[in-house]
């Protein structure tokens, strides 16, 4: 039992086992087969933008920009399908242009060394400003059939964006645990002078993680876009940022830098998909969902500070 | 405009090169538009910068101790919204406003406890109270926008004392006031040492959670009291109001030459960092450049003022 409680992903899992039990007692529509594949197929952009986000918190940074990059890279794929460029390489191009956002903020960030919640608080509006720009204030639709294939195709019978984010999580679980690459971000999030001195290059690794979460990023987009089926760029991935942030925070990961993990994170996206799920199912009213995302940040930060004063206690001196 | 300041012979160089800025884009929107260039445009800029100006105040003052706030914008919305809700079940207009101070104040309260008290991070707790404030603004409000308040409660935002907006008045007195404050007297200094090197302002027997928890208060209360201003120059509240309004505020500060890490900074150069904001956004409307390109604007102008001062090794 102890040990199974030291699992670091232990807090999150009970949580969601509660709320799964509370849901199931006030709606009896919850606790269906039907309804677990909605929650999953529902939030298949937040697994994968979680993964870059996870990354970036490890490293005790934070990037608000994620939304408009998602509504910059779906707009412009719209774009390029309208131009009659073939399905393939619309979501290729969309993908690049992914990776070039995350450039710039990695560039600012890493290159230039501002704070990062400045420099993602101004792409932020950057971004989203661009993607109104190219998309000329109109829905993107008409996305010909053989785009859907990426939000709604499947594969053996299993949907092609679920195959997608399970082969990305797996990646980038073995990338964080097992490369060098990966460990350089825990240790540059939990001690950077230390990782300096170890003769790791703080600028480069920040650089690839956001590059990396602008990819992921661009991945998210084309199925959002070819799951949706029309974008606008004004609103696409409004409250993204701060639903995958708080996600990662309530799977564990902490905000000041090298403690968390992907597994723990999946598991936040997977507990604010059911929470959300659950407060539509039960009636409530949908102003209330918003409301829910915040104070469920705020819950995560009080976890995160109660933990970390737990951890340091034994420890000499004034750390917390 | 990075580097040539560097090498201007001023000594207090930061407040030089942002008036040469403002000079430049009054001069630049004076030839680009007609109608920029006019006293009752001026009066109207003035009026319009009142709610962006009193956020600053705080903003500056936390930026300054080492924080940020990224609620305050929901928290205007909050306080104007429960304004209005309370204004419709019958209330006095000014016991409404009243209640509108407290929640703003309250708000306020909640970060200031959780990120004083708990030493939590403010940007986390900041972005959580945004996101659950906006949502409950919409919640109290379900959407609509309240109005048809008393001609009397106008006065704040809509009247003009020989010629000069009631509201820009009150805002110069504050500015007046909070800098002597920060000049002045203690709680200035702390600000200025918080941000510096917190722990030896701790070893000085200052209580730094007070001085931080006042701090966010005072950010909720002057939210708040923006709101108010807002609600009646506008004539109505709603649950959209003062959205993105922390992009002109943190814009605003980090213009008027507070370094972002802390320890840095003036009120001073705060005003004129917003009045940079407020001319620049009047003449890009003058101009009819979309909100969303302004926003790109004011975001570009973010990144350069920041990197600006990382370069020049401040």
């Amino acid at each position: 039992m102890k040990r199974i409680l030291n699992v670091h992903e232990a807090p999150i899992m009970m949580f969601t086992i509660l709320v799964i039990v509370l849901f199931s007692l006030i709606s009896p529509d919850f606790f269906a087969i039907a309804n677990f594949r909605l929650i999953l197929d529902q939030n298949i952009t937040m697994f994968i933008v979680a993964i870059g986000m996870t990354m970036v918190i490890l490293l005790g940074g934070m990037d608000l920009s994620v939304g408009s990059v998602l509504a910059v890279t779906a707009t412009s794929v719209g774009l390029f399908l309208s131009k009659g460029i073939s399905p393939g390489a619309a979501a290729l191009l969309g993908i690049v242009i992914g990776v070039l956002c995350g450039m710039v903020n990695g560039y600012f960030i890493a290159v230039r060394r501002i704070p990062d919640i400045i420099v993602t608080l101004a792409t932020m509006y950057i971004f989203r400003g661009v993607a109104v720009g190219i998309s000329g204030g109109t829905w993107m639709n008409n996305f010909p059939e053989g785009f859907r294939f990426f939000g709604q195709g499947t594969v053996a019978s299993i949907s092609f964006p679920l195959l997608v984010a399970i082969l990305l999580i797996a990646v980038f679980i073995y990338l964080l645990k097992f490369t060098r690459a990966g460990r350089r971000i825990y240790s540059v999030g939990g001690n950077s002078s230390a990782a300096k001195l170890a003769g790791i290059s703080v600028p480069k690794t920040k650089f690839m993680v956001y590059v990396l979460t602008g990819l992921l990023v661009g991945i998210a987009s084309v199925i959002f876009a070819a799951k949706v089926g029309s974008v606008q760029a004004s609103t696409a991935g409004n409250s993204l940022s701060f639903e995958v942030m708080a996600a990662v925070l309530i799977g564990g990961g902490s905000i000041f830098g090298g403690v968390g993990t992907i597994a723990g994170t999946m598991l936040g996206v997977l507990f604010m998909g059911i929470v959300k799920n659950g407060l539509i199912i039960s009636k409530v009213s949908p102003f209330w969902v918003d409301a829910t995302t915040g104070f469920l940040i705020i819950l995560a930060i009080v976890i995160n500070t109660l933990q970390r004063a737990r951890q340091n206690k034994g420890k000499e001196g004034d750390l917390v | 405009m990075t580097t040539w300041t560097s090498r201007l012979p001023f000594k207090s160089g930061t407040l030089l090169v942002q008036l040469v800025l403002l000079l430049f884009i009054l001069i630049l929107f004076s030839f680009l538009s007609p109608y920029f260039l006019s006293v009752t445009n001026f009066m109207n800029v003035l009026n319009q910068m009142v709610e962006v100006g009193l956020i600053a105040i705080p903003m500056t003052m936390i930026i300054i101790s080492g924080a940020m706030d990224l609620s305050v914008g929901s928290i205007l919305a909050f306080s104007a919204v429960s304004m209005g809700v309370a204004f419709e079940r019958g209330y006095n207009i000014w016991v409404c406003v009243i209640f509108g101070l407290l929640a703003g104040l309250m708000c306020g309260a909640i970060n200031g406890y959780l990120i004083a008290r708990h030493r939590m991070q403010a940007i986390v707790v900041t972005i959580g109270m945004l996101v659950m404030l906006r949502g409950l603004v919409y919640v109290v409000n379900e959407g609509r926008p309240i109005s048809g308040f008393p001609d009397s409660f106008y006065f704040l935002g809509q009247e003009y004392i020989a010629g000069i907006p009631f509201n820009a008045i009150i805002l110069v007195i504050m500015f007046l006031i909070a800098n002597f404050f920060m000049k002045k007297t203690r709680f200035g200094t702390y600000i200025y040492g918080i941000g510096n090197n917190e722990e030896v302002v701790r070893f000085s027997g200052i209580s730094v959670i007070r001085v931080r928890f006042i701090l966010f208060m005072l950010s909720g209360l002057f939210s708040a009291l923006a709101g108010v201003f807002l609600v009646s120059r506008l004539a109505s509240a709603e649950a959209t109001s003062g959205t993105n309004i922390e992009l002109d505020v943190i814009t605003a500060t980090l213009i008027g030459g507070t370094h972002i890490f802390g320890g840095r900074g003036s009120l001073t150069g705060t005003f004129v960092g917003l009045l940079i904001i407020v001319f620049l956004r009047n003449g890009l409307n003058l101009l009819g450049v979309s909100v969303l390109y302004q926003a790109v604007i004011l975001g570009a102008l973010l990144l350069l003022a920041v990197a600006n001062k990382k370069i020049s090794g401040e």
